[in-house]
Parts: structure tokens; C-alpha cells; sequence
């Protein structure tokens, strides 16, 4: 029940938030890559900030164990989000979102879409062993933490991202504020009657 | 606003719908021990299509050990999200049948159904590919590690900000 149902409702958050911000649509992801629309990094850095003070706080407490800490590969890493760029311009989606788009009735995203990436799965399996395992040795760390290679407390790293995407969100928060009210007043220039 | 009237609307702040995103992210690792991701499961599905159809790859070491061919917590994360997203848009009334993007792909690359449907394909290969040269996607990688202080996370973001603008900007010529 629990390996069924959890997943499901997780999931289900997950695409609901990620459909909200509107990253079904091919626009919002490959605008991101123009600047013309910031929707994907402020989602990412608020997502990230939370995320960050929530599993720390917990894991202070010590209710949980960071125990699922993605490996660090640097080759690979860099390589793998090099490549995984390109992609995502070309195809204006990445994998959570691709199901997201199939869920909001993109048939572009169901059929090439989906056959694309599984087609990408299946030549990465089959290069698993002459690919992978020798780019993931090098620059090899493992599952460490920033605060881990270091030895800096945690919370500095944590403070430090929270205060950008502070920064980030005053920022933006302003330029927005600039180009509506140039916008306004462009408008008043143009129609001084109707104009209030 | 109330909640039928926030779940009526097409986009949300991406901050609320951020704030969201990690609140849900931390749900599951504290639920289930398990960081949400999106390109392990498209593997899963692999594996289990290349048992089904007695492919000689799936009794490679990466499809037998390291993907096996199961009902895995990711292909689950999946039907969740199929309902969400199937959720969310119907409720704003954004969900439609669309055979290409609405807006802006064919001001830029015309109106060609066959050109977006190759362009996705291919676009398709290469991120899955790279999701697993880099040990996770941009739910996986980008977001779960992180947040978790890794900096695998935080060199992947470089990486794919640095080629995806280099792309659009060389894909848009002009238009950029």
C-alpha cells in the first residue's frame, strides 16, 4: 500500500507544481535560455531553497539521515549537463517535464517525445560499461557534501544559496516593476486621452 | 483566493509553485527515503519493455542489476504525475490535444508538424542519454542533490545553462 500510494500522491505534487508554473509548455523551458522568461529558475531556487532549509532542519533534529546524497563525478557530471543542454533546447523539455506535457495532452510530447527518450534509455544501457563506469571515475568523490569536502557547517552553504535566491527574487522583482511601468507609461505617450 | 478559484488559474507564481516543488521533495525523502526524479524511471521502463520483447540487452549488467526490469517507485512517481499534471490543466482548462506547442515554435521554425515531432525525437535521445552520463535529470540531479548540498547538482545547473543558451541562441539565429 504504501510503496503504491506514496509515489502516486508525491507524484502527483510534483507535476501539479510543475504544471502550474506552466513548464508543460515548450515556451516557458526554452525562454529561460533567452532570459525573456525566469520562470524555470525561480521555480528551481525556491524549490531548492526549501528543500534545503526543510531536509537540514529535519536532519538536525534528527528525525533523518542523509543517506541519498547524489554522487559526485565531475567529468561526468559536467559532460552529462553539457549534453543534457543541448537537449533540452532542441526539444524545449527535460524529463519531469515531458511527463508533465503528456499529462496536460501534448501528443508531440506522448509519441516522438517519449519514443526519443526511451530510444536515449536503451543507448545508455547499452553503453553502461564502455561509457559510464569509466567517466564516473573520474574526478571521483562520491556521495559527499559540499559542507563534507569543505568542513564548513552546513548551514553557511545553506544561508549562502538562501540569500541569492533572496537577492534573485528582489531583483527580479524590481526589473518586472521597471518594465511595467515603462510599459505604462509608453502607453500614456501613445493615448494621453484614454490613459488615466 | 480560494482554492478552486487558485486551482482555475493557468500559471501560478513561480514561487508558490516552487515553494510547492520542495515541500513535496522533502515529503518523499522523508516518507519513502527516496529523492523524486524523472529519468530513472524512463529507464525502468526500458528494462522492462527489453524483458518483455526478449531482447538480448536485457540481460546486459546494466538492464539485469542496476535497472531491473520492476514495477520501480519512479514508474509510480509517474502515474502520479500523469494525474496531477491531467489534474491541474483540465481544472484551468489549459489541458488540450496538441499535435505541436502553441505559441512561438512556429514563428520561429514554421509550421511543419514533421520538423517539432524529429526535433523532440531527437531532442528526447540526447537528454535522456546525458541524464544518465550525469546521474540524474533536472528533478533528479538539478533539484534532489542540491538540495541536499551536493555538488554534483550544482556542476550539472552549469552545464546545462552554458549549452542550452549556446543552442537557442545558434537555433534562433536572428530571432534570439
Amino acid at each position: 500500500m504504501m510503496t503504491y500510494f506514496v509515489p502516486i500522491v508525491i507524484g502527483f505534487f510534483f507535476a501539479l507544481a510543475l504544471q502550474k508554473a506552466g513548464l508543460g509548455h515548450y515556451h516557458k523551458i526554452v525562454n529561460q535560455f533567452r532570459f525573456t522568461d525566469n520562470t524555470v529558475m525561480k521555480l528551481m531556487m525556491t524549490a531548492i531553497s526549501v528543500g534545503l532549509i526543510c531536509l537540514y532542519t529535519l536532519k538536525d533534529l534528527g528525525f533523518i539521515q542523509l543517506d541519498q546524497v547524489a554522487s559526485t563525478y565531475i567529468l561526468g557530471n559536467l559532460l552529462g549537463g553539457l549534453l543534457f543542454g543541448i537537449g533540452m533546447a532542441v526539444a524545449g523539455t527535460c524529463p519531469g517535464t515531458l511527463i508533465t506535457g503528456i499529462g496536460q495532452g501534448n501528443l508531440d510530447y506522448l509519441f516522438p517525445g517519449l519514443l526519443g527518450f526511451l530510444t536515449g534509455g536503451i543507448l545508455f544501457g547499452a553503453t553502461y560499461q564502455s561509457v559510464f563506469m569509466k567517466i564516473s571515475t573520474i574526478g571521483d568523490y562520491g556521495q559527499k557534501t559540499l559542507s563534507e569536502l569543505f568542513h564548513v557547517n552546513h548551514w553557511l552553504f545553506i544561508g549562502l544559496f538562501v540569500l541569492c535566491t533572496g537577492v534573485f527574487y528582489v531583483g527580479s522583482k524590481i526589473a518586472e516593476g521597471s518594465k511595467e511601468s515603462k510599459k505604462q507609461s509608453v502607453i500614456r505617450e501613445l493615448n494621453p486621452q484614454t490613459a488615466k | 483566493m480560494t482554492f478552486n478559484e487558485s486551482m482555475k488559474s493557468k500559471i501560478w507564481s513561480p514561487w508558490v509553485a516552487g515553494v510547492l516543488l520542495g515541500l513535496t521533495a522533502t515529503a518523499s525523502y522523508v516518507l519513502v527515503d527516496k529523492t523524486i526524479g524523472s529519468s530513472g524511471g524512463i529507464e525502468s521502463i526500458d528494462s522492462i519493455l527489453l524483458k518483455l520483447f526478449h531482447s538480448s540487452l536485457a540481460n546486459s549488467m546494466y538492464f539485469k542489476f542496476q535497472m531491473p526490469p520492476v514495477v520501480s517507485f519512479q514508474i509510480m512517481l509517474f502515474v502520479g504525475m500523469l494525474l496531477g499534471a491531467f489534474t491541474s490543466s483540465t481544472w484551468s482548462k489549459d489541458f488540450k490535444f496538441r499535435m505541436m506547442p502553441d505559441q512561438q515554435w512556429t514563428q520561429i521554425f514554421g509550421p511543419s508538424k514533421i520538423k517539432r515531432w524529429t526535433m523532440i525525437f531527437i531532442g528526447g535521445i540526447i537528454i535522456e542519454y546525458a541524464a544518465g552520463i550525469a546521474g540524474g535529470c533536472t528533478s533528479g540531479l538539478a533539484i534532489s542533490g542540491t538540495m541536499q548540498l551536493s555538488p554534483a547538482g550544482l556542476i550539472f545547473i552549469g552545464g546545462l545553462f552554458v549549452s542550452g543558451i549556446i543552442t537557442t541562441k545558434l537555433l534562433y539565429g536572428r530571432e534570439y
